[in-house]
């Protein structure tokens, strides 16, 4: 049985809300009943400030960073008729890396505007290589080399600043950014998310519909009236920015965006554009379970995000395809 | 009425097509046969506007196609090109909606279901195409071409992978909506399936439109010997045409 699209869009979001609620059950510190009372009654309290001031925007921002990832992992699988495409893939993560570390090897590692607003500069250089060549080259497959090619560079250009790090500590800071993390993030990083989401989203929504006739290859597309440089330019400029934030947000957090869009898949949604919502929400729900198994997991320092993603995702969408490929077989 | 006035195209420096006229009145079949290399497909991409003219122009009901935005002449030309990848496992019904963007999605999947049942597609209406063989698959996108409102299907080689029964059934289809009144351009390659159900035929060689007439006109033995290096003779009445032939040595 498959759910309608509403209906699935309901089911998730609801489940995106309760594991947001749930988590506001663990931290670092343990809260005793009386402190949990005080932060429902209290909002001057120690514990409404361990909730609402620590917990609450940690869960915010987790699922607004694994919300941009699924929907950039969707809009770029859609663009590139390809299942294993995800953000990373045009660079603009490396870009937004790149610029972390170079924020952080100039010791501003300490601000945090910093290191997001370099990640964001690198993210939004990248974008523009990326724009000013689609206007030119609209063809996917130039597309795929430019970005692998820039992804390349920026982690080329990356390498050389960890090589010139005048630390331990500085290196030991980029590893930490580079593995992802949404620990200590305030209000301002979820309002980056919400921005993110609301520019792309609005974006995609009015103007991705080409995707859906991309289904049949480029030239029925453009057959059926798809403008094929606007829909590139519409997804690259979302992609990237969904990409970028994330980066600037939280850190380096991969496997989500690839593969948030076939889970959807596997719920039902086969349609590229119907599946950027469901995309989001799925995102936001793998990066919560992560980052409640980065809570919950003993361990001498606290662990990355990014790691837990990976670790945890890979086997069970690998256990996706290989149900998929057993379907296919009894086909 | 679709005209093309002395078209010439283009690729990577080549003149692939040459000086090409014709017009082609609508509420006819046509069939563009020719061999490898003929500049068929060339043509039917340009005929569709996929392919920029480096001279002359293409008109549909006397207005330029290049001046059409491209929403618009999506509503007045359909085109199902040579390449059937299919990106996602979406149900077939879906697909063949894609073709009828005009309607309502409740209209449009009616008008999905209406097109592939014609098809013999009723069965596998709500599965992915995935599923489906090379032939079934190839009848889906053509549910879609024929699900659309357009006046004018330009059908690049449309038999791909379909058995000798449903070659017969899809022309017999395409037929009756020429009959109709759209005007419906393919490219064969089975000159007997041409010369029996094509109103006129679009003779490429080399490029050029050698011909444009009634399989009478065009099949003489004259052409298949200079064109397809074939020896042959059509014969009967229009509504019973039969081509034979034979090969003559290459050399």
């Amino acid at each position: 049985m498959t759910l309608s699209l509403t209906a699935l869009m309901s089911w998730l979001g609801a489940f995106v809300a309760l594991l947001i609620a749930l988590l506001l059950l663990f931290g670092d510190v343990p809260l005793s009943g009386g402190m949990w009372l005080d932060a429902l009654i209290h909002w001057k309290s120690i514990g409404a400030e361990i909730v609402w001031g620590i917990r609450l925007p940690r869960n915010l921002a987790a699922a607004g960073v694994g919300a941009m990832l699924g929907m950039s992992g969707a809009l770029m699988q859609g663009l590139l008729r390809n299942p294993l495409a995800e953000p990373g893939l045009l660079g603009v993560s490396a870009g937004a890396g790149l610029g972390a570390a170079i924020a952080i090897v100039l010791g501003l590692g300490l601000l945090d505007f910093a290191v997001a607003g370099f990640a964001l500069i690198g993210a939004v250089v990248v974008a523009i290589i990326l724009l000013v060549f689609v206007e030119r080259f609209p063809q996917r497959q130039s597309l795929i080399l430019l970005g692998v090619g820039l992804s390349a560079l920026c982690g080329a250009l990356m390498a050389l600043v960890f090589n010139l790090s005048p630390s331990p500590v500085t290196t030991a800071e980029m590893l930490g950014w580079m593995m992802g993390s949404v620990e200590n993030r305030n209000i301002w990083d979820v309002l980056m998310c919400l921005l993110g989401l609301a520019i792309a989203g609005g974006l995609s929504f009015r103007l991705a519909k080409g995707l859906r006739y991309l289904t049949l290859g480029e030239e029925t597309a453009r057959s059926m009236g798809v403008d094929m440089v606007r829909l590139t330019q519409v997804v690259v400029i979302g992609a990237s920015l969904l990409a970028g934030l994330s980066v600037a947000v939280a850190g380096v957090i991969g496997f989500v965006g690839l593969a948030a869009p076939h889970f959807v898949r596997a719920m039902g949604v086969k349609d590229p554009y119907r599946l950027i919502a469901p995309s989001a929400l799925t995102g936001a729900i793998i990066v919560l379970i992560a980052d409640a198994l980065v809570r919950m997991i003993p361990a001498t320092g606290e662990l990355r995000l990014g790691v837990v993603t990976s670790l945890v995702g890979a086997p069970l969408f690998a256990l996706l395809a290989w149900r998929s490929a057993r379907s296919w077989m009894q086909d | 009425m679709l005209k093309l006035d002395h078209v010439s195209v283009k690729l990577s420096g080549h003149e692939v097509v040459r000086g090409v006229s014709a017009d082609l009145p609508p509420g006819r079949l046509y069939v563009m046969v020719g061999p490898n290399g003929a500049g068929k497909t060339t043509l039917l991409k340009a005929m569709a506007a996929l392919l920029p003219l480096s001279a002359g122009e293409i008109a549909l009901n006397y207005k330029l196609i290049r001046d059409m935005p491209p929403p618009i002449r999506a509503g007045h030309i359909a085109y199902l090109p040579q390449e059937r990848s299919i990106a996602w496992d979406l149900p077939c019904v879906d697909i063949a909606a894609l073709g009828a963007q005009h309607l309502t999605p409740d209209l449009a999947r009616q008008r999905a279901f209406a097109e592939l049942e014609a098809l013999g597609l009723h069965e596998v209406c709500d599965r992915g195409v995935f599923g489906l063989s090379g032939g079934q698959r190839a009848r889906v996108l053509l549910a879609r071409v024929l699900a659309s409102p357009a006046s004018t299907l330009l059908l690049d080689e449309p038999l791909i992978a379909l058995d000798p029964a449903w070659q017969r059934q899809v022309l017999i289809r395409l037929k009756q909506r020429a009959a109709e009144g759209q005007t419906i351009v393919l490219s064969l390659h089975d000159l007997h399936l041409a010369a029996q159900f094509a109103d006129d035929i679009l003779l490429m060689h080399k490029g050029e439109l050698k011909a444009l007439a009634a399989p009478e006109k065009v099949f003489t033995a004259t052409h298949l010997s200079d064109v397809f290096n074939l020896t042959g003779r059509l014969t009967g009445p229009p509504e019973a045409r039969t081509l034979t032939l034979s090969s003559q040595p290459l050399l």
